[in-house]
């Protein structure tokens, strides 16, 4: 137990003290480029008689200036302690320390709607190599199931069952399905911690699509026991397994940049950082003491569930009194990234809701003030979209007036004295470089590093492919920034207005987006940057000029979506080495071993057929049964009924669903398909006639 | 004790419909006869027993089958119901996330958590 004054951290010292001079740096670093941008900005704006729009615009652009001078700092912050290999608050541990039996710990996989035979592949390459470190004996998994789909919850019990028997797992591999998904995947975790919690005294968190190396499990527990204020612990996952362009670019972009940002993360962060809801450590108690995140009042939007729940719990962590830290110098934990762009903004739907409503909690009671600034900045990675879009906006209409009103040359209060109008173009351009330094020069400095060392530079396919690389890259997210720009303005504007995001499983397949589905969801934005086009060239072509990198990118975001997710495409550039990335030519093995789906049992039928069909499936989804609950099951005779009559056509998705949840039912109908009552109908549920002797 | 009806008694029609549904589930086909020596065992009077009647008694012997060959995993651990049972998660209510005043020192935090976690190194 501890008592007494809190000592200092034997490895991290005084951290907090540290912590406070590093932020104030930060806090001066940011302000002091951005007042004087916004002074220049002022100068170098048109026509000085429209004060409110310029004061609007004045104000959007410091607030933008100052949000990309953080990312700028951050990436400065990281490069130097990349450079210098040198960070002395990092969590780490003896590498040599053996585990204690007791640092008992927890996998939990939560999954929606997922494809199971991913699912499990990549749970089985995590399984295997958490036992090839000789140490798996304390650790299980566990898969918490939120899926809704008939076909997909029984295909994940299958698989889950065939993994389970392939590896001799039983009692280590857990499954299991929430028949209510109250609050979604916190309300999914919370849920395992109420059952088994106390049994664990840490917790792994994984995404379905997170993959971990078992060393790098290890090193994640040991890290915990060396440091027993730290409540959470999150690796870094590294985007692996991309195949379209827009994938491969993420890969590579995340790559190249992502280790300097959470380094420079970390700096300023310290033991206040934040959590991504997956590949994290979690110590179970204080999580359940303190992270059991309540409902916010009023309705969805706003309101109901909070979507983006892992940076909330991570500032209830660190309210409770505990430390959450970065482990940004482990590797070997890994995820995938949405393969199309489609997918990135279906993703940034939910994220966009989730992160405004952090907006609610500003001035909730006990957050640390770093992370009421995280809350702000969560939300502003989406609200910053509608500040540009507003600030394009305003600019082309600032632009308009001043054309079509011309330069007045005598104002009331100038009397005689005509206002000349004097070119500001050596400033514009001046601030314009300024704004790319700081857009682009993370990036550069991300290459630098990788440049720099021999061994790294080799892995990403030489100096010419990282070079090759990095342009396209700028080139590529140029072009889409204006896309993602029109889409956030959209989620923001919605969610500002009420209507609340669909919770839905993430497509993580690589089907490509096609021409009808680019035009469905980029048809506004392209009709929007060739009206946008024509207004700046109307008004002024130099404007056009300026305007016209944005505008590219909406007029032309229907072929950019389509091309974006092609997966042949994305191979091609592979072979050419195009993004080539670490681990790309020589996968680590766990990588590879994710790639290896199971053979999938043969079975009569698949999905909800298998479950009334196939004697193995149906008794094993029996088996899986818990006791019946609920209103609806009234509905079951007159389902199971038609089901027979009719066929399994006759069942939409949620009578499917419904009729799952009864053992009477289902077993009833698997003796009537095997009776050989009536072939026809059983050859509806995939079962052949016996041939008769 | 009764003689145990033989399978070769057994209309075709009844065997194939057997035999078909064996056929479909995991257990070997060495092993087959054994279960359809359990159906037939299960009805010892009647030289060819009703096929539903028959096709249940065969799909409890291979649910056994599966059973004892662990084709079917547990699902979950127990719960753990003991003293070290969640003293909350229990979701905190809006009004207490809200007004919650901080913990100034990880010594504030309740004994229990610090043992639960094996937070004792000092």
């Amino acid at each position: 137990m501890i008592s007494g004054r809190r000592p200092a951290d034997a490895t991290l010292g005084d951290w907090r003290r540290i912590a406070k001079w590093r932020r104030f740096f930060l806090a001066l670093l940011v302000a002091a480029p951005t007042f004087p941008a916004a002074y220049v900005m002022a100068r170098v704006l048109p026509g000085p008689q429209e004060f409110f729009l310029r004061l609007s615009l004045l104000a959007i652009f410091m607030i933008l200036f100052a949000w990309i001078a953080m990312g700028f700092w951050t990436a400065i912050f990281g490069f130097i302690a990349l450079l210098t290999g040198r960070d002395r608050f990092l969590v780490r541990a003896d590498p040599a320390q053996p585990l204690s039996r007791e640092a008992r710990t927890a996998l939990l996989m939560p999954v929606c709607n997922e494809d199971p035979q991913r699912v499990f592949a990549r749970l089985r390459a995590t399984w295997l190599s958490l036992q090839a470190t000789g140490q798996g004996e304390q650790f299980a998994f566990f898969v918490l199931s939120d899926t809704r789909e008939p076909d997909v919850l029984v295909e994940e019990e299958r698989a889950w069952a065939q993994t389970v028997r392939e590896l001799g797992a039983e009692g280590r591999i857990h499954y299991r399905r929430r028949r209510v998904n109250l609050k979604r995947k916190s309300g999914n975790v919370a849920d395992f911690c109420r059952r088994w919690g106390r049994q664990f005294r840490y917790m792994i968190v994984l995404d379905a699509d997170s993959l971990m190396d078992g060393d790098t499990v290890i090193q994640l527990v040991r890290r915990m026991e060396a440091h027993p204020r730290v409540g959470i612990l999150q690796a870094i996952p590294l985007i692996v397994n991309a195949r379209t362009p827009l994938a491969r670019m993420q890969q590579f972009v995340q790559r190249l940049c992502g280790p300097m940002f959470t380094a420079g993360l970390n700096f300023w962060m310290m033991g206040h950082a934040t959590y991504w809801g997956h590949n994290a450590i979690i110590r179970v108690a204080p999580f359940m003491a303190y992270c059991g995140l309540p409902r916010l009042p009023g309705p969805a939007p706003l309101g109901g569930d909070i979507l983006s729940h892992d940076f909330v719990e991570a500032a209830c962590m660190v309210r409770g009194g505990w430390e959450v830290w970065l482990a940004y110098d482990l590797q070997g934990s890994y995820e995938e990234t949405p393969p199309t762009l489609l997918d990135e903004l279906q993703r940034d739907r939910r994220w966009c809701q989730g992160n405004l409503q952090h907006l609610r909690l500003l001035r909730a009671g006990g957050f640390h003030p770093l992370h009421r600034a995280m809350f702000f900045h969560g939300a502003m990675g989406y609200v910053s979209a509608l500040f540009w879009f507003a600030f394009l906006f305003l600019g082309t209409v600032l632009t308009a007036v001043a054309a079509f009103t011309g330069h007045q040359y005598f104002t009331p209060e100038g009397g005689l004295f005509p206002v000349w109008q004097v070119a500001r173009t050596s400033e514009a351009i001046t601030l314009m470089i300024a704004t790319l330094v700081m857009l682009f020069l993370p990036k550069t400095l991300g290459a630098i590093l990788v440049i720099t060392r021999r061994s790294t530079r080799q892995a990403f396919g030489g100096l010419r492919r990282v070079l090759a690389g990095l342009f396209a890259e700028l080139a590529g997210s140029v072009l889409m920034a204006p896309i993602r720009m029109v889409f956030h303005t959209r989620f923001v504007l919605y969610t500002l207005l009420g209507q609340s995001a669909r919770w839905a499983g993430q497509n993580r397949g690589d089907e490509g987006t096609s021409w009808g589905m680019a035009l469905r969801h980029h048809g506004f934005g392209t009709l929007l940057g060739l009206t946008w086009a024509a207004v700046a060239w109307a008004v002024e072509p130099v404007f056009f000029l300026w305007l016209s990198p944005v505008m590219a990118g909406l007029v032309f975001s229907i072929p950019i979506s389509v091309y974006s997710s092609r997966v042949g495409l994305g191979d091609r550039l592979r072979r050419r080495g195009l993004f080539q990335v670490p681990g790309e030519i020589e996968p680590p093995a766990v990588v590879r071993a994710s790639r290896q789906e199971p053979q999938v049992e043969s079975a009569v039928g698949a999905g909800f057929l298998a479950a009334l069909a196939d004697p193995q499936v149906h008794y094993l989804h029996l088996n899986l049964l818990r006791d019946p609950r609920g209103r609806r099951r009234a509905r079951w005779p007159e389902l199971r009924d038609r089901a027979w009559e009719q066929g399994p056509s006759a069942l939409n998705a949620d009578e499917r669903r419904l009729l799952l949840g009864d053992s009477a039912s289902l077993s009833w109908l698997h003796g009537r398909i095997w009776s050989g009552l009536d072939p026809e109908r059983a050859a509806a549920w995939g079962v052949a006639p016996a041939a008769v002797a | 004790m009764s003689e145990p009806a033989p399978v070769e008694r057994w209309s075709p029609n009844l065997e194939a419909l057997l035999r078909r549904y064996l056929s479909a589930t995991p257990v070997p086909a060495s092993e087959h006869a054994g279960l359809l020596l359990g159906v037939a065992l299960a009805f010892p009077r009647a030289a060819s027993p009703d096929p539903e009647q028959a096709l249940a008694v065969l799909i409890d012997g291979v649910k056994n089958w599966l059973d004892a060959h662990h084709r079917i995993p547990a699902a979950m651990p127990p719960i753990h119901r003991g003293p070290m049972r969640s003293p909350s998660l229990k979701p905190q209510t809006w009004k207490v996330l809200w007004t919650h005043r901080p913990a100034t020192h990880p010594e504030d935090m309740p004994s229990a958590i610090a043992a639960a976690t094996g937070n004792t190194h000092d």
